[in-house]
């Protein structure tokens, strides 16, 4: 049911043997960073603010998990990174999605809400 | 690989900035900068897993681990640097000891053949009548065209031999060979400059064309650039030069020919050789030649008397040179593995040492892949090293080697350091290093993790396990140290008993003269006979002068005829032909005097006997298990008229090492000998000779003079004493050095591991005597089992390559008892002077250091 990219996140996790938050499963992440960059170019260190704001608290992730994802979206050509300034006048990586990473996206996207649908249907209680 | 630095810098970079915002953000909210660091920190995760992952991801973590490992190595190595420093030069020596004896022996031992497939050619004498006539027959050309019917030849050409004479020249004859223009394509050989043969040059007339031979281009003509087209005059007509053949290529058989001349393919004579067809042997091709010529026979009768037999002999063969191989590389084999088990034992040593570190790093969570490929790219390292300073070693003793080859017998780019020897190098040390690291890096991660941390603590000698490994591995040294020493010694003996055959032949003070007879005088044989008697007797009674002979054919590589020869056994030789075939010379008695040559059965004939000297292959050959001393042969088919003469002598072979083609031959009474060979007192003789000469008839010139010795070396094929030497020390050499290298810094290292130890025990009031004679006794120990063992296996291993060793038996005592006693004293040497070394040392010192 998971993707090829999914299936492909999963494997390098496992790889470096990290243990991601024990609230994620594999891709959720990638996913996320696509979504939020989709709105707009960010760096590493104000991407991680959104996300944490956005989820409100509600998601556990540990700031530094986000970057190997970002550059295994890097290297799988879904975003593209160019360095320039934050605000605080500090040298720093700004990363934007690629069409290609759009398209990864809608595709992560579909997936998730398939396998949602999915879950729900099984949790739903049985009509007496 | 900058760009790879930039990537690692950027990812901590970035990561430093994140944290570094998240800092001034806590700082701005109140919070202190050292808990606001803190924070941020938390926050974050495990910074260095982070950055590492995302290096990761990009697929370069192999070459920073491989940077992490060399540097580990680096700084362990600046801790003890006397085990790098051993084990570097024990490489060094291994690795450059074995490249050195091989670039030598395939440049200039093995002289492996220029010719293209060269097994595939074959030398096709025919045999006519030419001996009872005294001149040789030459058929009509449509006698001689059974070559052209046969389809087992891929090619066909012939060579003659003759001679020009360059004038104006201190050597004036030239050997030259007369060849069609397909001789090099059928030889398969192409000039190194110019071009080949065409057709078109072969025609009578004065516009002659030549090939030369790179010797030729660089002695006479003295290496001239403009070399193609120019021309050069003889006395016979100037030949154009179109092409020059390249360094190594000498006419087989005719070893001292300076020159090709082409003729026509249809006024072609001489012997032929040929080229088989892929797959064929020549038993296959004299058969079908037997078929061939009985055919030839049938449809020109007229010849069919004359023709006697063709015999199909392969142009060369190699088996002396492939078992003289085998040995060098068994006894260079042998060093390679002294050497190789010699820094293997050093690691283990060394990794003992450091179980303790070992077992920390373990702790911490290297995985055991990861430390047995730090451990192994240690490993790799040393090999590395030792091997580009084996490499450099080598180039300085190649070239050592080589100022031990005589004048003109080998130009130093003939041994050269080829690509080929490079991978050699190359190949070897990585085979080396995985050698000698693989197995102490298994070994040493597999300590248990407690008993490490708490027995290897460095206050003792290390735990009663780590004790006895240290001298389970004296033992194996040792052990191994005796069989490979004793391996080493025997091959080497054979090697040397291979190269230092003596040469049959006694050349030293022998001078070769041709002369040249004046016109009208010496017209008949009777007379000619009288003279040549008459000037032998003159030289030999001439102070200065031993003996004299007279010979129809120079003895090295002037050429050859090839004769007949019936045996009234009636056998065939082993190609099937149903007549033996010989190289015959026609000599006078004093000729295996003067050249010193060695009979193995019988004696040389006298002048006006009938009989014939034959040499070990002919005997070998034809009557393989018999006694040929007293048997009748004869030149040409039973049935002819000549005499049977009698087998009075067998000498042995004019085998020239390393050169490719033996022939039978036999040695027959002289009938009209030219070539004078006279055997002198000293190196000066020739003006004696020469007046000699001129005592009898001032009329006889002497064209030529040459001294045998100079002969066989620019004939390049014997190796000269002092290079055979200095190979053979070489060889012993290195594998001696090793041995007792290895064998000594095993020892001594296990001996000063117990440093401590003896500290501990003077400090607690044991005396110095008692120490060191406590440490001696629990030395011996593994040093005799180990030669015990060593001996035990050395037996062994001889058994099984006697029939490899030449002339060597498996009880030659002599190195069974050296090589113990050598390695025995050697390695109490290693354990009394450490062990007297640490006593003398005041213990607190011993105690307090690490």
């Amino acid at each position: 049911m998971l993707t090829a990219e999914a299936q492909r996140f999963t494997l390098c996790l496992e790889q470096i043997g990290m243990n991601e938050s024990r609230d994620l499963f594999p891709g959720a992440l990638e996913m996320m960073i696509l979504q939020t960059l989709r709105r707009g170019p960010l760096h590493g260190y104000a991407l991680a603010q959104h996300l944490k704001q956005r989820s409100g608290e509600l998601l556990q992730i540990e700031e530094g998990s986000l970057y190997p994802a970002l550059q295994r979206l890097l290297k799988a050509g879904a975003l593209k990174a160019e360095w320039g300034l934050s605000s605080r006048n500090r040298r720093v990586r700004i990363y934007t999605i690629t069409s290609a990473g759009r398209k990864q996206l809608e595709r992560e996207t579909s997936a998730f809400e398939r396998m949602l649908a999915g879950i729900a249907r099984v949790m739903k209680p049985v009509r007496s | 690989m900058n760009w790879f630095w930039k990537r690692r810098r950027e990812a901590e970079d970035e990561i430093q900035t994140h944290i570094e915002e998240r800092t001034a953000e806590l700082i701005e909210g109140g919070m202190s900068e050292k808990e606001a660091t803190q924070q941020a920190r938390r926050e974050f995760g495990n910074v260095t897993l982070f950055t590492e992952s995302s290096r990761e991801v990009w697929g370069w973590t192999w070459l920073d681990r491989l940077v992490q490992d060399v540097r580990y190595a680096v700084r362990n190595w600046r801790q003890e640097p006397v085990y790098a420093v051993v084990a570097v030069l024990t490489l060094a020596l291994g690795i450059g000891g074995i490249t050195t004896i091989f670039t030598v022996v395939n440049g200039v031992v093995l002289r492996p053949l220029p010719y293209r497939e060269a097994d595939r050619l074959v030398i096709v004498p025919e045999a006519y009548q030419s001996v009872v006539n005294g001149h040789p027959y030459v058929p009509p050309p449509k006698d001689r065209d059974w070559p052209t019917r046969t389809q087992f030849f891929d090619g066909i050409t012939q060579v003659e031999a003759t001679q020009l004479t360059m004038p104006e020249s201190e050597t004036p004859v030239v050997r030259a060979l007369k060849v069609p223009p397909n001789y090099f394509a059928v030889i398969g050989a192409r000039p190194a400059q110019g071009r080949d043969f065409i057709p078109d040059d072969a025609v009578e007339g004065d516009r002659r064309v030549a090939i030369i031979t790179h010797q030729f281009w660089q002695d006479r003509l003295g290496g001239d650039p403009a070399v193609i087209g120019k021309t050069i005059t003889f006395s016979e007509g100037s030949m154009t030069v179109v092409g020059v053949m390249p360094e190594r290529l000498q006419a087989p058989f005719f070893e001292s020919v300076l020159l090709w001349l082409v003729v026509p393919e249809a006024s072609a004579t001489g012997t032929h050789i040929g080229r088989m067809k892929a797959g064929l042997t020549p038993a296959e091709a004299q058969r079908e030649v037997n078929i061939q010529i009985k055919q030839v026979e049938r449809e020109y009768p007229a010849s069919a008397g004359n023709r006697q037999a063709i015999s199909v002999r392969q142009l060369f063969s190699a088996d002396d040179d492939q078992r003289l191989v085998l040995i060098l590389f068994a006894g260079v084999g042998l060093i390679l593995l002294m050497a190789t088990i010699n820094v293997a034992n050093l690691m283990l040593s060394r990794m003992l040492a450091r179980s303790h570190e070992i077992a920390i790093r373990s702790a911490i969570g290297a995985g055991r892949r990861r430390l047995i490929r730090q451990l192994l790219t240690e490993s790799l390292v040393l090999a590395l090293m030792g091997g580009a300073l084996g490499f450099l070693a080598s180039v300085a003793g190649v070239r050592l080697l080589t100022t031990g080859i005589p004048q003109g017998f080998s130009r130093s780019q003939e041994i050269y350091m080829d690509w080929k020897v490079m991978v050699f190098a190359f190949l070897i040390t990585g085979a080396v290093s995985i050698g000698f690291g693989l197995l102490p890096a298994i070994l040493s991660t597999k300590t248990e993790l407690v008993s490490a941390l708490k027995s290897d603590a460095p206050q003792t000698s290390g735990s009663r396990r780590s004790q006895r490994l240290r001298r389970a591995l004296v033992s194996v040294e040792i052990g191994m140290a005796t069989l490979l020493l004793i391996g080493s010694a025997l091959t080497a003996r054979s090697f040397w008993n291979l190269i230092n055959l003596p040469l049959p032949i006694d050349t030293k003070n022998v001078v070769a003269l041709d002369l040249q007879l004046p016109p009208n005088r010496y017209e008949t044989e009777v007379v000619r006979t009288a003279l040549y008697e008459g000037v032998i007797q003159r030289l030999k009674v001439s102070p200065n002068i031993d003996n004299a002979a007279l010979t129809d054919i120079q003895p090295l590589g002037g050429g050859f005829r090839y004769s007949l020869v019936s045996s009234q056994d009636g056998g065939g030789n082993s190609n099937g032909a149903p007549s033996y075939g010989a190289l015959s010379f026609g000599v006078t008695s004093g000729y295996f005097d003067t050249l010193r040559m060695t009979f193995i059965i019988g004696r040389a004939f006298q002048d006006n006997e009938r009989a014939i000297v034959i040499n070990e292959t002919f005997a070998h050959q034809y009557w393989p298990r018999s006694n040929p001393i007293g048997k009748q042969i004869k030149l040409g088919r039973a049935e002819d008229p000549t005499p049977w003469v009698t087998i009075v002598g067998v000498v042995k072979d004019e085998r020239i090492l390393f050169s490719h083609t033996v022939m039978a031959k036999l040695f027959m009474p002289c009938r009209q000998c030219n070539f004078l060979l006279v055997k002198a007192a000293t190196s000066d003789a020739v003006a004696t000779i020469r007046q000699g000469i001129a005592a009898i008839d001032s009329g006889i010139l002497v064209t030529k003079t040459q001294s045998m010795e100079n002969a066989f070396s620019t004939n390049g094929s014997i190796v000269g004493a002092r290079f055979r030497t200095m190979l053979f020390l070489t060889f012993a050499g290195a594998g001696l050095l090793l041995a007792f290298a290895g064998v000594y810094g095993v020892t001594a290292y296990a001996v000063s591991q117990r440093r401590r130890e003896v500290g501990i025990r003077i400090a607690l009031g044991a005396t110095r005597r008692a120490v060191l004679q406590l440490i001696m006794e629990q030395a011996v120990i593994p040093i005799v089992g180990g030669i015990a063992a060593g001996l035990a296996a050395a037996q062994v291993l001889v058994r099984t390559l006697t029939s490899y060793l030449y002339d060597v038996t498996p009880t030659d005592s002599a190195a069974f008892v050296f090589v113990p006693m050598l390695l025995a004293m050697i390695a109490l040497a290693a354990s009394f002077i450490p062990a007297r070394q640490s006593t003398r040392v005041d213990p607190l010192i011993t105690l307090k250091y690490e």
